[in-house]
């Protein structure tokens, strides 16, 4: 069969107008009725992928909470809270993409979510373009607030502020600084040094290791020569596990030079085996073996679902409790609007969590979090060693740094930039 | 076989370079994608044109690898490094133009990194021309370089592929280490993005462009000396062809196809990471191409489609699970369809053809004056029957 231009057309013109129908019709059928005795939310947690170990637990953390709000009657009067869970498989371009599904085809009132810094990152656009929620519950390096994100985890003030001056007094001023290449504990460090500065420490050296990378024997040989006081860690994941190990078998032990972290829960100590991190410190909101009847309950029904050798750790609390935020800010609107949810129903809102009683602060969308120092055990749990006496107000714009800069969603210039419809949706001012 | 004999006597036809149903069932889908976002949602929008984009990436991928035989498992450093010069590009002039977002002139990322102003030598990646002719140009060349030191020098095969392994994971470390400059480990982000019905055009115009000058060259005189080097490079180069340049060449073509197609992903989706030049973003390449069929130019699109949809639609449905049955349909395709489904159907169709022609040859020659030149030509030609088969025009299949 030859081809001329005109069958060529022809042929074209119409398979191109059939198909093109075709489609309309079929997605008309599927369109449906709104549910209204439910509530969705969206669970954007990979549970695949390399980070999935840690965000399964938030998930697991997350669902379990949703559970206990619909046992007890659900949120504005008798509505279910129904999870809608999507896999991100640890990509940051799938975490954009499921997010923007949860948001336009779901409808979901709001999301929780994401672990890195990369996937909150990369999902942040999308919820400010279509005007969604996210609340996300890793403690993180700040500088950063977003009308359409809510932070429950601890920014470095709530971590370091404290920790400092006890490890300084403690330990002595000598400071080995060392982490993993990117921002998070670049930016940890940074404020580390400062404190270092404001209270008579020293750094003795500052090193990175590109992240995944797990063979620390030079940076533990240069640990040996300098013999610094403190070893201040902001590795994260795998290299956590191989750098302890490796500390405890060149023959270091917590007695001449401790580790201190704000990072290592009992998540990594599980996974490294309580014998290399005994004695080492690690300062964070929550520990499993903080001594309170909200944490007793929420670990041993933790356990009762997921398994008696399941271990929590701080950022699964923060999803626990996070959850709670939204059902209760539900309640007190008493609509899934958006914007009543972020300028009315999450600031200020408190819950009694397991580490002691949270709350969102009412300016900057973070949340004030307890401050604690815990030493590892042979159990792999913590002994809490030092507690503040009051809850820490978060500073996402830390003042030893930043002290032009802060973050107020109650500011005149912010409430009209947000109104305005500009697409900066940030509440960073300058003061 | 007979068949065999029999069909290179008489299937002299040639497949016409565009054939009548692959210009309407193109045409078709051009037009469902097209004209999807009047009546589909925003999201599955976003998702059919990211699909095209990896259709495109996959489409490179079968033409050194199905058409001439490198197995690169680095294809995505082409793809990474077209991305990145449209994402720098387009986060270099966001920052620009909205300075309260990031309370200075200069992205978010480099300010976290020490940067007080954007290094002299990506200043003009502002201009989205010159990230352009510099996705065009770059990942051309480098292709080049790689072509010539390892192509000339008969590195072929496993070798080539893990020497393109490895060169991804170098890009990819090289992206994270050097975060003042590539965004890191966080890539990069929030930058202004083209996520509407005219860019879904401006993708499908490109992928169609792309396609039908795949098409024209596998099917050109380099086309077929490129299959001959697949099949035995030895042989070929014996013949007299210069094998290392048809393969430089073809690699070179394939290479800025990736970067084409990474340049229009990081205008789509507004996100750019160190994940789209690394080892697994290839190595999903080569499995989208090898699913739809390598040595076929509309596999790799099909392939595509079929695997990130089923990928997307099984993550949904069955989250817990999804990987174990993306893996089965993996096996079954491996074990059952080696061609891919395109090849696959193209070779039955091809099959099909023969028996036909065979079919037509016996008819034509069973019976007038003619018949018995034929059986006593044949008699002694086709070596597979028997010669008094052959003669008296039996089948000779004794089963």
């Amino acid at each position: 069969m030859k081809i001329n231009r005109r069958r060529f057309l022809k042929t074209a013109a119409l398979a191109s107008a059939t198909t093109a129908a075709f489609p309309y019709f079929y997605t008309q059928k599927f369109a449906k009725a709104d549910e209204s005795d439910e509530i969705k939310v969206g669970i954007l947690h990979s549970l695949s992928g390399t980070i999935a170990i840690i965000e399964r637990s938030l998930h697991n953390a997350e669902l379990m909470a949703i559970e206990e709000i619909n046992a007890a009657g659900g949120v504005m009067g008798g509505k279910k809270l129904v999870p809608v869970v999507e896999d991100p498989q640890s990509v940051v371009r799938v975490f954009r993409q499921k997010a923007k599904k949860l948001l336009l085809q779901d409808k979901v009132v709001a999301v929780l979510g994401c672990y890195t810094s990369a996937s909150r990152q990369s999902v942040l656009p999308e919820f400010e373009n279509n005007n969604g929620i996210l609340l996300y519950p890793t403690l993180y390096e700040a500088q950063e607030c977003s009308y359409n994100c809510f932070y429950t985890g601890a920014v470095p003030n709530q971590q370091l502020d404290d920790f400092a001056p006890w490890v300084i007094d403690k330990f002595g001023p000598r400071h080995y600084l060392i982490g993993a290449n990117y921002i998070y504990p670049k930016e940890t460090n940074r404020e580390w040094k400062a404190l270092l500065d404001n209270h008579g420490g020293e750094t003795v050296a500052e090193e990175y290791a590109p992240l995944g990378h797990t063979e620390f024997a030079t940076n533990i040989n240069k640990i040996a020569s300098l013999q610094p006081d403190v070893v201040f860690s902001t590795l994260v994941g795998d290299q956590i596990v191989a750098f302890y190990k490796q500390f405890k078998q060149f023959g270091i032990t917590a007695e001449d030079i401790p580790i201190c972290t704000p990072i290592t829960t009992e998540q990594e100590i599980k996974g490294m085996g309580p014998e290399y991190a005994l004695g080492h410190y690690t300062s964070f909101n929550y520990f499993q073996s903080v001594d309170s009847p909200e944490n007793a309950e929420f670990v041993a029904r933790y356990k009762a679902t997921y398994g008696e050798d399941e271990v929590t750790n701080a950022v699964m609390e923060a999803a626990y409790f996070q959850t709670y935020f939204l059902a209760q800010a539900l309640d007190q609107t008493g609509t899934t609007d958006a914007d009543a949810l972020i300028t009315e129903g999450l600031p200020g809102q408190e819950f009694q969590a397991p580490q002691g009683k949270v709350k969102i602060d009412e300016k900057n969308h973070h949340t004030y979090l307890w401050a604690r120092i815990g030493q590892a055990r042979e159990d792999g749990q913590f002994d809490i060693v030092w507690k503040s006496e009051d809850w820490i107000r978060p500073d996402p714009w830390v003042d030893l740094l930043y002290p032009d800069k802060d973050c107020d969603f109650t500011d005149q210039r912010v409430i009209d930039r947000i109104k305005s419809g500009d697409r900066d949706r940030s509440g960073t001012i300058d003061i | 076989m007979t068949t065999v004999a029999a069909a290179g006597r008489f299937n002299l036809r040639r497949e016409p370079m565009f054939p009548l149903w692959s210009i309407a069932g193109v045409a078709a889908v051009v037009a469902i994608l097209a004209t999807y976002p009047l009546y589909g949602t925003e999201y599955v929008m976003n998702l059919l044109g990211m699909f095209v984009c990896f259709s495109i990436f996959a489409l490179s991928i079968s033409l050194i690898w199905g058409f001439a035989g490198i197995l690169s498992l680095g294809q995505a450093i082409y793809f990474g490094m077209g991305a990145y010069f449209i994402a720098l590009s387009l986060k270099l002039s966001y920052a620009a133009e909205n300075p309260t977002r990031y309370g200075g002139t200069i992205p978010d990322y480099m300010e976290w990194n020490g940067l007080t102003e954007v290094p002299t030598i990506m200043a003009p990646l502002m201009h989205i021309e010159v990230a352009i002719v510099c996705l065009l140009f770059f990942p051309t060349l480098l292709a080049f370089i790689f072509g010539v030191i390892t192509f000339k020098r008969h590195i072929y095969g496993v070798y080539c592929a893990v020497i393109t392994l490895a060169e991804a994971l170098i890009l990819q470390e090289f992206i994270i280490e050097y975060q003042a400059y590539t965004g890191g480990f966080n890539g990069i982000t929030d930058y202004e993005t083209y996520n509407n019905m005219y860019f879904l055009w401006v993708i499908l115009g490109v992928a169609v462009l792309l396609f039908a000058a795949s098409r024209l060259l596998t099917h050109s005189r380099i086309g077929t000396v490129l299959k001959s080097v697949r099949d035995n490079d030895v042989r070929a180069e014996f013949n007299g062809y210069e094998v290392a340049n048809y393969r430089i060449f073809v690699f070179c073509f394939a290479s800025m196809m990736a970067a084409i197609a990474g340049g229009l992903y990081a205008a789509w989706m507004g996100i750019v990471s160190h994940l789209d030049t690394g080892p697994i973003l290839s190595i999903e390449g080569v499995i989208w191409a090898a699913v739809g069929g390598r040595a076929t130019v509309i596999g790799p699109f099909i392939g595509t489609f079929l695997v990130k949809g089923a990928e997307f639609f099984l993550s949904e449905q069955l989250a817990w699970a999804w990987q174990l049955v993306m893996g089965l349909l993996f096996i079954f395709v491996v074990k059952f369809m080696p061609d891919g489904i395109m090849g696959t159907i193209g070779k039955s169709i091809a099959m099909g053809r023969q028996r036909a022609a065979y079919a037509e040859s016996e008819d034509a020659f069973q019976s007038g004056p003619m018949a018995v030149i034929t059986r006593l030509r044949s008699a002694f030609t086709d070596g597979n029957r028997g010669f008094m088969d052959n003669l008296l025009g039996r089948s000779g299949r004794r089963d």
